[in-house]
């Protein structure tokens, strides 16, 4: 093993794991919130990378930083027209009644993605395009280290949202406890609805910080089924464990493929997702639930 | 230990974070008599019947059921052994009538295979036969045979809470737990649900009731334990209880007064 | 409840669909005929795990995938008939839903959900990439058309009679175990997991076998649409074609067989007469699964079965047989 093509690597792994973290974040938050994984997060990611990618970049011709405000804006709205008309309905159902839905919506999303920006997927530069950086022989991509400071930055201002403002407030009261929530005064609905913003925003950012390194398409919609490993290996109720779940997937995935096989990659990564589930379906960083199965 | 001893509970106990639900409980129930679990909101009634029945598993202490342990048996093999229960906050499927409830709960008392039953083989065809029909006695017993073909959604709660007694009886249970059987129940319910309790007792039956009603409690107990913050206060019979300091005041505070029985 | 209802509703459908072909021999319509029958399996099949264990898994075409590709390589590689072929497709199917299942079922629902979804991305990596066993993204050609005595079934419409043959018979059998006590079991698990578990019912075995009768039906389903298309390639088991039995089933009525196979009627020709939208009737679909799980969350089958009630006047009083145990 050469030690340079090793750091490629793990640079590579660490950037797509922090992605896999994000839509992970956005899993855990909803689950925290209303006890629902949506199962439509993946497509959330997939609209994310559209709008940013494929209308305000490209279509559009924004530069980066007003088409990255346009994409928060849009995405917080397009999470609380979702949960407005897909999951409020329905919020006395059955959790089996409600995950169809989101199943549902996730169909609906990827196919008006097909009808609205059509079935060819696109490329699309990022904001460094495919510039390297060269540590001692190592070409690291600045896209990789882009994304890794990206996430960075992100968990900072989440840091900083979550507790030292109102909305902040409001978010940690409704993951942790909904009764106590309530209780403070905290419209539910309006709660849960500003949870599915947030964490649409996130699908968001991780839809465009994915899109420059896949091709912007319906395909990201599978990422879904990524976040939610990460939430597995890590923990669904803790948001640190998200994010390293998130990062110890893009590092299985990375080196799996360069040492095991490539042709088999997502069967060996869901191969490890389940190998976590039966064993240890708290997660790494999670604590044991008293009543299971129920 | 005597011999009529079913269930020994032995220091069981469990912690949710930093409350102590059930504290070093012990206690046992004597075959064919009727106890009552008794103590204020909170005082961990549910919580240790949840540690007997497998909803929980206690974090230490056991209890064993005619001298088998059964603290971290599957749920399903503890009703099989004998042990069954109702609900507080009512259970009941949807979708499914009366009749078909009692008939779940038959369950495990048919042995018939697969294509027998499905096909409806003779030897099928003769146990749904035996399941009916003692599925028919059973809702006669509790009241409810006149509504064996409505959905069990139609009950009034009184009904809801003698459907699942009837659903436990099906079960052919050597101890019968009742969770708040009278919560919700009209007066007259109450009547039929007290005359219930003494024809299982003179059929043989063991039951634990856990009740917040001290006049149906007084009434049918033959022995009664009382919990407070997840620890036995007292225990024993009816009038003893009604008499006792310790529990006059979990119940009432400071102020000395005799338990109303009315 | 409703079981009046529902055997009527079943005999009314499988009627007309028998009777059908004497009206209307157009070739495409028979096609769309045999589709039907093998939609009905598929969404009976997701009946079993979804509508009466009540567990989300959405890993069916997975085993449909498996199915269709075990008949293909049995009739093509090691040259068995197609009658011979279909029990070991069941077999195939039935002990792979048992591994699946054993470790899975005892999850809590989402957890399913999704890695049910996992699974049909597994089979379609397999199929895609082991190309000497499975043709790659080529897939078989050449699977053989059942033999009737000593007469191959060469005409769509011959093969159709017994395709709907077999449907009918595996509804029979559906509509049996709905009323045995497995049934039961499988409806009380569902409707309430914890309060069977204190009555004795080992809830993990109950949808186990819930799960091995879906991977059985997907067995049947899988070798007769080999056996229709001639070939199988890895590009139709989409994680879309899963959602459009889930759509079928929704719409018809969750745990209901009649519901099972009118959805599947009455959306296999929908999507059919949607064709010129190409993959854009799916948009419609999920339109339709929300807007049913909202407003008439019993799908359309409860409101057949009120027509019916009211046409034979069917009040739900209790059957002779049963009043008898009463006294």
């Amino acid at each position: 093993m050469d030690i340079q093509i090793v750091m490629q690597q793990v640079i590579s792994g660490l950037a797509i794991g922090c992605i896999y973290g994000l839509i992970a974040l956005g899993y855990s938050l909803i689950f925290n919130a209303v006890d629902v994984v949506n199962l439509a997060q993946g497509s959330f990611v997939m609209v994310g990378a559209f709008v940013y990618g494929a209308s305000f970049v490209r279509s559009y011709g924004w530069p980066a930083f007003p088409a990255f405000a346009g994409l928060i804006i849009v995405m917080a709205v397009f999470g609380m027209v979702c949960e407005f008309f897909f999951y409020r309905p329905l919020r006395y159902a059955h959790v089996r009644t409600k995950l169809v839905a989101l199943l549902a919506l996730s169909m609906l999303l990827n196919n008006l993605a097909l009808i609205i920006w059509g079935p060819y997927p696109m490329g699309l530069e990022g904001p460094f395009g495919t510039k390297v950086l060269s540590i001692k022989g190592a070409t690291i991509l600045y896209q990789n280290i882009y994304i890794i400071a990206i996430t960075i930055l992100l968990l900072i201002l989440q840091f900083y949202i979550f507790f030292h403002t109102t909305l902040g407030k409001v978010l940690r009261a409704v993951a942790q406890d909904k009764d106590t929530a309530s209780l403070m005064g905290i419209e539910a609905n309006q709660a849960v609805s500003f949870t599915f913003a947030y964490s649409s925003i996130l699908a968001g950012i991780a839809g465009m910080l994915i899109a420059p390194v896949f091709t912007i398409g319906t395909g990201l919609s599978q990422l879904g089924f990524m976040g939610f490993g990460a939430c597995i290996i890590g923990s669904f109720t803790n948001v640190s464990g998200a994010l390293i779940g998130g990062i110890i997937l893009g590092l299985f995935e990375m080196f799996s493929a360069s040492y095991i096989s490539s042709l088999y990659k997502s069967a060996i990564v869901y191969l490890l997702i389940i190998a976590f589930l039966l064993m240890r379906p708290q997660g790494l960083l999670g604590k044991k639930e008293e009543v299971s199965g129920l | 230990m005597s011999d009529d001893i079913i269930l020994d509970v032995k220091d069981i106990g469990l912690h949710f974070g930093g409350v102590k639900a059930v504290d070093g409980l012990s206690f046992s129930i004597k075959k064919n008599q009727i106890h009552a679990l008794i103590g204020p909101n909170g005082s961990g009634k549910t919580t240790t019947l949840n540690l007997i029945t497998g909803v929980y598993q206690p974090q230490w202490g056991e209890a064993n059921f005619d001298g088998k342990n059964i603290s971290r048996m599957p749920r399903a093999d503890i009703a099989k052994i004998g042990i069954t229960r109702t609900f507080q906050n009512l259970r009941i499927y949807n979708t499914l009538t009366v009749l078909e409830h009692v008939l779940v709960g038959d369950y495990i008392n048919s042995n018939t295979g697969f294509f027998s039953s499905v096909f409806k083989l003779p030897a099928g065809r003769l146990d749904e036969k035996r399941a009916v029909s003692k599925s028919m006695e059973l809702l006669e017993k509790v009241g409810l045979a006149d509504k064996a073909h409505s959905l069990a959604t139609s009950l009034s709660y009184g009904q809801r809470r003698l459907l699942e007694i009837g659903r436990a009886l099906a079960v052919k249970p050597k101890l019968l737990f009742l969770d708040e059987p009278a919560a919700g129940m009209s007066s007259n319910e109450i009547e039929q649900l007290i005359e219930l309790l003494r024809l299982l007792k003179k059929e043989g039956m063991t039951i634990m009731i856990i009740e917040h009603r001290m006049k149906l409690v007084m009434n049918v107990a033959d022995w009664i334990v009382v919990l407070n913050y997840g620890k036995k206060i007292a225990e024993g019979t009816a009038e003893e209880i009604q008499n006792h300091e310790e529990v006059i005041e979990a119940y009432l505070g400071k102020s000395h007064q005799k338990i109303s029985v009315a | 409840m409703f079981k009046k209802e529902r055997n009527i509703a079943l005999a009314i459908i499988f009627l007309i669909l028998i009777i059908t072909p004497i009206f209307d021999r157009a070739p495409y319509h028979i096609f769309v005929l045999n589709m039907v029958a093998i939609n009905i399996i598929l969404v009976m099949a997701l009946n079993f795990i979804l509508g009466f264990a009540g567990q989300v898994f959405l890993g069916t075409v997975g085993f449909y995938a498996i199915a269709c590709y075990s008949t293909s390589l049995l009739t093509v590689n090691y040259g068995l008939s197609f009658w011979q072929a279909v029990p070991f497709t069941i077999i195939v199917t039935s002990i792979l839903s048992l591994i699946l299942g054993l470790p899975t079922l005892k999850l809590k629902g989402f957890y399913l959900a999704l890695m049910s979804s996992g699974f049909i991305y597994i089979v379609l990596d397999i199929l895609r990439n082991w190309k000497s066993f499975t043709g790659g993204v080529w897939g078989i050609m050449g699977i053989p058309r059942p033999f009737i005595g000593t007469t191959l079934v060469r005409s769509d419409l011959h093969f159709y009679f017994i395709a709907i043959t077999i449907t009918l018979c595996l509804a029979i059998f559906a509509v049996l175990i709905e009323d045995s006590k497995f049934g039961r079991a499988f409806k009380a698990v569902r409707d309430d997991q914890l309060s069977s578990e204190m009555l004795g019912i080992n809830s993990h075995m109950t949808k186990v076998l819930a799960f091995v009768m879906c991977g059985i039906y997907t067995g049947f389903a899988g070798s007769l649409f080999a056996s229709l298309q001639g070939f199988v390639s890895p590009e139709m088991y989409t994680f879309e074609l899963n959602a459009t039995y889930m759509c079928m089933l929704v719409v018809g009525g969750l745990g209901s067989v009649p519901g099972a196979v009118l959805g599947a009627t009455v959306l296999t020709i929908t999507t059919e007469l949607l064709r010129f939208l190409r993959e854009k009737y799916l948009t419609f679909y999920a339109l339709l699964i929300i807007i049913v799980l909202i407003y008439m969350p019993g799908g359309i089958i409860t409101y057949v079965y009120q027509i019916i009630g009211r046409l034979f006047s069917l009040k739900n009083k209790p059957s002779q047989k049963e009043e008898i145990n009463v006294r």
